[in-house]
């Protein structure tokens, strides 16, 4: 994208804000633990909101012996109820459970993207590290899973039933191809979707203030526009991630 | 581009676990069950009420039913009632009606018999007075000796 030209320093005195600037990573507390950086980040911060909002609103909205609930209540059994039924329809039975790691998996995404739209918030998905480490957690968990429950008759699962023995060799490595760039596209889809829409939100914001009071009502009706698809996306990558999370564990439980 | 910073991953990665960990207990442990505790509480209530209802229209189906019968019932009860008074007082006024004619009967014989009586002694007053009335006139005209037994036989005659 042309807009990550601006990160260099000398431009950017000429656009009003740099659009990659809300991707910096503050170190706001330095923390070393036996050589290593631990540094506690702005990014560090958002995570333990996302953390603490997810705990609060899950444990103290909730109340016991209510036939109605109230609303932060129905968002909550609302949202157990969605990641069940995505459990349930892609994992079946034995999905049960890995549904406290899916829901987990589902909100801590979905709020971090969330609180990347408040003006200010920093967005902790659009960092590959983040999105990576995640993915590789999951692709390392799944496999594991899928040894333990097949033992080496999981690597079974890269040899495709029914098809010619010559094509063999040449579908074979192609399986194991598309296992291991599992985590690759399902980090990259994420952390390219967040920092692309971000990047375009402050493109467009800069328009607003180089266009003036005159010009700049078309790029700030663009920009709202823009915020409410932005919405939708930040849920609907929480979401894709964790059917794709959901998928790699029926995968691994039921070997296709 | 911040994000090929590469020193920025290691803090990135360990709070990321610590934060995503963190989550995973408090989630799995405390948040999760609790809600499921709380939404499974809420099915069984709504199927008990559905259930006491479903228990409770059933009894008032059940009441309506024993209700119309018991309606019907006392229909059934009220027009034979209706019958049979009809009837009595259809029988009663049989009776009545026959004994009353037989007493028109009787009083109208009654009065034909006295009717007969008067008739006849009027009759008879009728001969007895022609009879003296012939005698007088007799008398009166100086025939002398009156034979009573002819003139009674002329009255008997002329009658």
């Amino acid at each position: 994208m042309a807009s990550s030209d601006h990160s260099s320093d000398h431009s950017t005195g000429s656009f009003p804000a740099d659009p990659m600037h809300q991707f910096e990573i503050k170190r706001l507390l330095d923390i070393n633990f036996a050589g290593y950086d631990i540094s506690f980040t702005n990014s560090a911060l958002f995570m333990l909101i996302a953390v603490f909002l997810i705990s609060f609103t899950t444990i103290f909205s909730v109340r016991k012996n209510s036939i109605i609930p109230s609303r932060m209540q129905s968002i909550v059994e609302i949202s157990y109820e969605f990641v069940a039924d995505m459990v349930r329809q892609n994992v079946g039975s034995q999905g049960k459970n890995y549904f406290p790691f899916i829901f987990t998996i589902f909100m801590f995404v979905l709020f971090m993207n969330m609180l990347g739209m408040i003006p200010y918030g920093f967005t902790v998905t659009s960092h590959i590290a983040v999105t990576f480490a995640l993915a590789m957690l999951i692709f390392i968990g799944v496999t594991a899973i899928g040894f333990v429950k097949h033992g080496l008759g999981f690597f079974g699962f890269f040899v495709p039933k029914g098809v010619p023995v010559f094509m063999l060799p040449l579908l074979v490595v192609i399986e194991v191809i598309s296992y291991f760039t599992r985590p690759i596209s399902l980090s990259v889809r994420l952390f390219a979707n967040m920092m692309a829409g971000h990047t375009m939100l402050k493109v467009f914001s800069g328009f607003v203030i180089l266009m003036g009071f005159l010009g700049g009502w078309l790029p700030l009706a663009v920009m709202v526009a823009f915020t409410g698809l932005e919405i939708l996306i930040a849920f609907l990558q929480a979401y894709v991630f964790a059917i794709l999370t959901c998928i790699y564990l029926n995968d691994a439980l039921h070997m296709h | 581009m911040p994000q090929l910073d590469f020193s920025t991953f290691l803090p990135q990665i360990f709070w990321l676990l610590i934060s995503l960990s963190f989550l995973y207990i408090v989630l799995s442990r405390y948040a999760l069950p609790r809600v499921s505790d709380v939404i499974e509480e809420r099915k069984d209530i709504i199927a008990q009420d559905i259930d006491s209802a479903k228990e409770y229209s059933a009894e008032s189906e059940k009441a309506i039913q024993e209700l119309n019968l018991k309606l019907s019932e006392a229909k059934a009860n009220s027009q034979n009632l209706i019958n049979k008074s009809l009837q009595d007082i259809k029988e009663d006024n049989e009776i009545k009606k026959s004994s009353l004619i037989k007493e028109i009967n009787n009083e109208i014989l009654e009065a034909e018999s006295k009717i007969k009586e008067k008739k006849e002694t009027a009759l008879d007053e009728v001969s007895s007075i022609s009879e003296t009335l012939a005698i007088e006139m007799l008398k009166n005209l100086s025939v002398g000796e009156i034979d009573k037994g002819k003139i009674a036989a002329l009255s008997k005659m002329a009658n």
